[in-house]
């Protein structure tokens, strides 16, 4: 019972498109976990797998890698997990996948995994499609040949899954293993190996090997540990990326002529048919049109199709909040559950739809193999910017909501081009700014036309969300050239074969993204509420007690209705609140900018979502509850500055507030999911001055221009 | 296939052919993208055919044995024809 104490750890690694999330999903099913790799921002999936004896293992999904020579974060995780035998994630058992129909490119890793001394299998996916297209493996020659256990699997239909978990079954109770290597060492590297053993006993030969090749950069290494490895290939003169070449044709010389002899087949027509569709998709002219018809659907779906089940999702937290105040005495307990944690809980949920929608549009698209292809044509115009081809699919959702097309930024390789469309997609005006605009726009621009077709408000609310893509992309371009990055950038992208989406792994996506955000980026969301409520409903004592004695006096003396004097008494509460205060105490920062306290009050609050900006409005000039534009727009338009009598809305002002609302990072959805993706505050606090920092000055300029 | 190997690219990179041309690769002149292009299973030997360049004076969409793979125009430079 000892051995069993600890868990099977099983490491699924594989070539990039070799169908290992199928593999996955299939192994796990809804039983996997999101996390990452120690220190570093790469995604690690990991699942309990049940075995057929009863017990559990654990399977770790590696980020897809062609060998052990590395240029990114994601295949350097690999090469970092796997040279370390005391890495937390150094697994019992490795099981390879490979494309059946590529194999003789996808054993290229194989032979360099099965160096490493670790247990392994060679899983030869793709089963069904093999078969449809006429290939056969002789799947007994190339277990004897490469000396090692061959199962044929498909992760799509569940074919051979049963004699995998047999053999792991069986080989985790027999971990006797010796194999021999395709690869044999030069003179040079076995001289490395030999001298670097004294230090690094508990490592294989090959494993000695990697640490050569890559000991500048692997971080388990301690300072004295890297020079003494140091020491021993400079005294070699040992040159790693010749040798790096050398090695990688000798292996494909050796296991080419075996993967030949064990394979035949006929000429594939999935290959013609993909060749047949790239050709219509990747047409000059035709695909970016039919990628922005793609995009305009994701667009719509987020928009329109979300809100239903939006409005829904704010209309049942409306119920409880109505039902909860209902029946709890009134009091600070029933506010706290109410305005407190259901409208926190509401505004997290509230996201789902949205989030749900963007990612079954995109992991359908990615399953199809389309999003590899939208991605290279791209590459070279987001490529100017210090993004990546990928980028384009977050920016335009971001269109309709920033916190999903953050997520969606998980497919870029390169950290650097992820972290800057993470940094500038907030400033794509999305969905909750459009209220904002539409009050705002009013009081800024008269409702003329000019030519007779352009209405004037409606050109400038075109201008805000140019305004809008011009920042995103000039706050890139500033990025690229501020931000370092050690890894080099790369397309060099193989585009995957068209192909039926899976459900499985379409619904298993969608799922794992709602996961993640609801529990990790939810709870952020949720202290944040909780503490812009405590902000605007609680104030100093004497401040409150002041304002609601003040209103009843005000009550009495112009005999008020009760709904009036309810209106009064919020509008008076939130002055007197700690919200209230702060925004007074800002007046003088947002003076020179055309603010007052009032405006300076919505800042505060609408820091939890931009079109709360609308709400408070409502509540500070006392108009209830109101959702109505209209109204807060009427009574926004006699407010008088009571030090100058001129009008607070007049064009100087509005536009100082719209270009802030542009600019400003006024979501703490989005700083929370940005905190989840990048892992640190530090990101976030970053774009929260820069975003912030820009609306203020740019807000100034506009002002101090037209005022 | 009916598309004839072009014959006048000796030793030019493979952003020299034109959509549709096609060549036999000989060597890299770039050792870091080499040992990429290499794992990825683009060998010396290995047939190139151009399918398409990208729109915007982009990259390059290849055929290289069984597989696609885009490349980047300085990618593309580094690999040289026989």
């Amino acid at each position: 019972m000892g051995q069993e104490r600890s868990t099977l750890k099983i490491a699924l690694i594989g070539n990039p498109n070799c169908g290992k999330t199928s593999v996955f999903n299939r192994l796990t099913g809804l039983q996997q976990k999101v996390g990452n790799f120690p220190g570093v921002t790469v995604e690690k999936k990991a699942g309990q797998w049940n075995l057929p004896d009863g017990r559990q293992a654990l399977l770790i999904d590696f980020p897809g890698t062609y060998s052990f020579y590395p240029t990114s974060k994601d295949e350097k995780i690999v090469v970092q997990t796997l040279a370390n035998p005391s890495d937390d994630n150094y697994p019992d058992l490795i099981i390879y996948v490979a494309d059946v129909v590529k194999l003789e490119k996808h054993l290229l890793l194989f032979t360099q995994i099965k160096d490493l001394g670790i247990p392994s299998v060679l899983a030869l996916n793709m089963a069904d499609v093999a078969e449809q297209d006429g290939i056969e493996v002789d799947t007994e020659q190339l277990a004897h040949q490469l000396d090692t256990t061959v199962i044929s699997i498909s992760g799509r239909t569940g074919f051979g899954i049963d004699k995998l978990s047999d053999f792991v079954v069986n080989q985790s109770a027999n971990t006797s293993h010796t194999s021999n290597s395709v690869y044999s060492h030069t003179s040079e590297e076995t001289t490395l190996v030999q001298n670097l053993e004294p230090n690094f006993s508990s490592f294989s030969a090959y494993q000695r090997l990697l640490l050569g090749h890559h000991y500048p950069w692997l971080p388990f290494l301690t300072q004295s540990q890297r020079g003494t490895i140091a020491k021993v290939v400079e005294d070699l003169n040992f040159k790693t990326l010749p040798a790096q070449v050398h090695e990688t044709m000798q292996r494909y010389d050796t296991f080419t002529p075996i993967a030949q002899s064990s394979i035949s087949r006929k000429s594939s027509k999935r290959e013609k048919f993909t060749d047949r569709v790239d050709n219509l998709l990747t047409h000059r002219i035709f695909c970016p049109l039919l990628f922005f018809l793609l995009m305009l659907l994701v667009f719509q779906s987020i928009f329109t199709f979300a809100s239903y089940p939006m409005d829904g999702i704010d209309f049942f937290f409306g119920y409880l909040t109505e039902q909860t105040k209902a029946i709890l005495p009134a009091g600070w307990f029933s506010d706290l559950l109410t305005d407190g944690l259901l409208a926190g809980l509401g505004g997290v949920l509230i996201f789902i739809p949205q989030i749900a929608i963007l990612f079954l549009l995109i992991s359908i698209l990615e399953e199809v193999g389309y999003m590899a292809r939208a991605a290279f044509m791209f590459d070279r115009l987001m490529q100017a910017f210090g993004l990546n081809g990928r980028s384009i699919v977050a920016l335009i959702s971001g269109g309709a909501c920033a916190i999903p097309a953050v997520m969606s930024t998980r497919t870029i390789g390169n950290w650097k081009e992820r972290l800057i469309t993470i940094l500038v997609t907030p400033f794509i005006s999305c969905s909750a700014r459009i209220p904002v605009y539409t009050v705002l726009i009013a009081f800024a621009v008269p409702s003329n036309y000019v030519f007779g077709i352009f209405n004037l408000q409606g050109l400038a609310f075109m201008g805000l969300y140019i305004l809008g893509i011009i920042a995103a992309l000039g706050a890139a371009f500033v990025l690229k050239i501020i931000l370092k990055s050690q890894d080099a950038s790369f397309l060099m992208l193989e585009l995957p074969e068209y192909r039926m989406p899976v459900a499985r792994n379409v619904v298993l996506t969608v799922w794992d993204k709602v996961k993640t955000f609801t529990v990790e980026a939810g709870q952020v969301i949720l202290v944040i509420s909780l503490l812009l409520w405590v902000l605007s409903s609680y104030g100093p004592n004497r401040a409150m007690q002041e304002a609601r004695t003040e209103t009843q006096q005000i009550v009495t003396a112009q005999g008020l209705d009760q709904e009036a004097a309810a209106d009064l008494l919020a509008s008076r509460k939130l002055e007197a609140s700690y919200a209230g205060h702060l925004g007074k105490f800002m007046e003088p920062a947002i003076t020179p900018l055309g603010f007052d306290w009032k405006i300076g009050i919505a800042l505060i609050t609408s820091f939890a979502a931009r079109e709360v900006f609308v709400g408070t409005m409502a509540t500070i000039y006392s108009i209830g509850s109101t959702d109505d534009e209209f109204s807060i727009k009427n009574r926004m338009s006699e407010e008088v500055n009571p030090a100058t009598g001129e009008k607070v809305y007049n064009t100087a002002t509005s536009w100082s507030l719209l270009v802030f609302y542009v600019f400003a990072m006024q979501c703490m959805s989005t700083l929370a999911v940005v905190k989840r993706e990048t892992h640190s505050w530090k990101w976030p606090t970053i774009q929260f001055f820069m975003m912030s920092g820009l609306a203020y000055v740019s807000s100034l300029i506009v002002y101090q221009w037209l005022a | 296939m009916s598309t004839v190997v072009a014959s006048n690219h000796q030793n030019s990179p493979i952003d020299t052919l034109r959509k549709g041309q096609m060549g036999i690769i000989s060597h890299f002149s770039d050792d870091q993208m080499a040992t990429k292009l290499m794992a990825m299973g683009v060998l010396p030997g290995s047939v190139v055919t151009v399918i398409r360049s990208a729109p915007f004076g982009g990259g390059f969409y290849v055929k290289i044995d069984t597989m696609v793979i885009a490349l980047r125009k300085q990618e593309a430079r580094c690999i040289i024809l026989k």
